[in-house]
């Protein structure tokens, strides 16, 4: 009896497991190391595990052999890798998801799955920005906004443009969700006048017909945005969805869904005359969360084409452990950092939001000088 | 025929009355605490704590020499974790308070002093995981405003948002059932007749991981003290 009780201390308090943790941030020193970095990550930080189809642990057992066989100081092996990489990343669902490579041999060279399959679409067309066509319709005295220093991207200037159509019907188009820090910087002067024109005229909304919100060829930015614009059109809080993000290193480890709503601002009054948002394929990211939560009001409508299904907002990895990272000295990762469910209970993610009144795309329209989704919008208006 | 059955019938009294003469059975509660042992290094401004709880069993010893019992305690125990933030995140965390069915199978190595009992209880156990409760703030993404400051520097403040929701399982993820071992060491203290008060503390070292290894690769297991005090009865009429 003398001899347990030690025996048992030595047990209680010998025993304990040291659990090893894969995620290793260190240079890798072979292409084997940074597939396995790749890998890992992915299976800590990426989202979509319990919707994507994609066979993870397949992917390993294929691609593991062949970055085996890689070189790291080839640079033939270093473009063979960005082929494998490319295959990986073929059939995630993520549409915000893009690798973009670091090593100086492949600098500035990038991977968009998402881009790629809308380029294998039989209707495939480029990016059309419709501001200056709108421009056309608009009654005169419209308000055109740029502002170079705050874009979504470095060399796309931030545009807007605000006016009224048949002088009762309120227009606002921008190409991205940069607005409220345009709004409050010294070089947003003309943002923000087409904004307050917007603003005034949704708040004194007497003898307005419609409000059209174009956000075609708008591909997202600052989350912040939502609240600035769409919390203009509302007076009281606005249900549109849930969220949810990544609790833990398991792949299916999530938070429960969070309520996601638009918060009204500071004195705004809720907007009753029907509202019609324009969106097409191009239409991405946040542009797509203003479409389906302006989409929520009863009078709001959805003209134009399906958008391009990127609904899951990015933000910093460290903000909740998943999303963006890094393999080190060779890429990046950017990828959704929370999953988005719409209050249909739907999710969208890889497959966009499907407008009420579709409307395709047309060249020899727009060559005319037409606009047919917008003539739509008008149509409906009347 | 009937000789037969009366002989199974007395077979049957003399063994239920041996076992009686043998066995106590009781009840014991108390407070249980559990941490969650994995590994996550790779979470930024991240720490893992522990939880307290309760646990309540229905002890059960089968005497087999004066020194040694078979034993055993079916019961129910809490075991849970808390995922908190820290650094710039305070505030943010993601607690999970989870309950187990219990059965534990063991021997106790017992001495006597007086009317002291002293014993050591090694043992294995099983666990299967009845229910489960997750609450927690996070910050959300659509509640982010942004501040500029008089250097023109931008900064985020995200709006926290509580939840508190039943676990829901997922047979992809979550193992039900746990298996473990359990030291224990306990104290009886001889009231009257065939009853006894009763202390002890127990360390349930689960050796499989909560979560299945296909869809969490780095393993987390519970290691759960538990702290109860209760009574035995004595089934034997001495």
């Amino acid at each position: 009896m003398k001899y347990c009780l030690p025996f048992f201390l030595v047990l209680i308090f010998g025993c304990k497991k040291n659990i090893s943790n894969p995620i290793d941030d260190r240079p890798a020193t072979s292409f084997g190391q940074v597939f396995d970095q790749y890998w890992n990550k992915m299976n800590v930080n990426y989202l979509y595990w319990d919707i994507d189809t994609t066979n993870w642990d397949l992917v390993y057992s294929r691609y593991r052999p062949l970055f085996d066989k890689l070189q790291l100081n080839n640079p033939a092996d270093v473009s063979r890798s960005v082929g494998y990489f490319r295959s990986i990343a073929d059939g995630l669902i993520d549409h915000h998801y893009t690798i973009s490579f670091t090593n100086p041999p492949l600098k500035d060279s990038s991977i968009d799955p998402s881009v790629d399959h809308l380029t294998r679409i039989s209707d495939f067309r480029n990016p059309f920005s419709f501001i200056t066509m709108d421009e056309r319709y608009l009654d005169p005295g419209y308000l055109y906004g740029s502002d170079n220093s705050n874009s979504a991207s470095p060399g796309w200037p931030l545009v807007t443009l605000a006016g009224t159509i048949h002088s009762n019907i309120l227009f606002f188009a921008f190409n991205a969700f940069a607005l409220s820090a345009s709004y409050s910087s010294s070089g947003g002067g003309s943002v923000k006048a087409s904004l307050d024109y917007f603003f005034d005229r949704l708040q004194n909304s007497t003898g307005l017909k419609a409000i059209i919100i174009d956000v075609r060829d708008n591909q997202g930015g600052a989350v912040s945005d939502l609240n600035f614009l769409a919390g203009r059109i509302i007076n009281q809080p606005l249900p549109f969805g849930y969220t949810r993000y990544k609790s833990g290193n398991g792949k299916l480890d999530y938070t429960p869904w969070i309520p996601a709503t638009v918060e009204p601002q500071p004195g705004a009054r809720a907007a009753t005359a029907p509202i019609f948002v324009l969106a097409d394929r191009y239409s991405a990211s946040m542009a797509e969360i203003l479409t389906m939560a302006l989409r929520t009001l009863p009078q709001c409508k959805v003209v134009g084409e399906t958008t391009f299904g990127a609904t899951g907002p990015l933000t910093e990895n460290a903000l909740y452990n998943d999303g963006a990272f890094n393999v080190a000295g060779l890429l990046s990762v950017e990828t959704s950092s929370t999953e988005f469910k719409y209050h249909d209970g739907l999710i969208y993610e890889g497959k966009g939001f499907s407008p009420d009144y579709p409307v395709p795309f047309s060249a020899s329209a727009i060559a005319t000088g037409d606009d047919p989704q917008l003539d739509r919008v008008l149509a409906l208006i009347q | 025929m009937n000789s037969r059955r009366i002989q199974i019938f007395f077979f049957t009294v003399l063994i239920k009355v041996s076992l009686f003469a043998q066995t106590s059975v009781g009840v014991e509660g108390g407070l249980s605490y559990n941490t969650y042992h994995t590994n996550i290094a790779n979470r930024s401004s991240t720490e893992l704590t522990g939880l307290s709880g309760f646990n309540l069993d229905l002890p059960f010893r089968y005497k087999v020499y004066p020194w040694l019992y078979i034993t055993t305690a079916p019961g129910i125990v809490q075991k849970g974790y808390s995922m908190d933030r820290t650094d710039s995140l305070y505030g943010e965390y993601d607690r999970h308070i989870n309950t187990f069915l219990q059965l534990p199978v063991g021997v106790s190595l017992q001495y006597e002093w007086w009317r002291l009992r002293g014993t050591l209880d090694p043992g294995f156990y099983a666990g299967y995981w009845l229910s489960g409760r997750v609450k927690g703030a996070i910050a959300d993404i659509f509640g982010v405003s942004e501040n500029t400051n008089s250097a023109g520097q931008t900064t985020q403040q995200f709006r926290l948002r509580p939840y508190d929701d039943p676990y829901s399982f997922l047979s992809q993820r979550d193992n039900r059932w746990q298996f473990g071992w359990v030291p224990g060491l306990g104290l009886q203290y001889h009231l009257t007749g065939r009853y006894w008060l009763t202390a002890s503390s127990r360390y349930h070292q689960s050796i499989t991981s909560q979560e299945k290894a296909s869809v969490s690769p780095i393993p987390a297991y519970n290691h759960t003290w538990t702290f109860s005090i209760g009574g035995l009865f004595s089934l034997d009429k001495k």
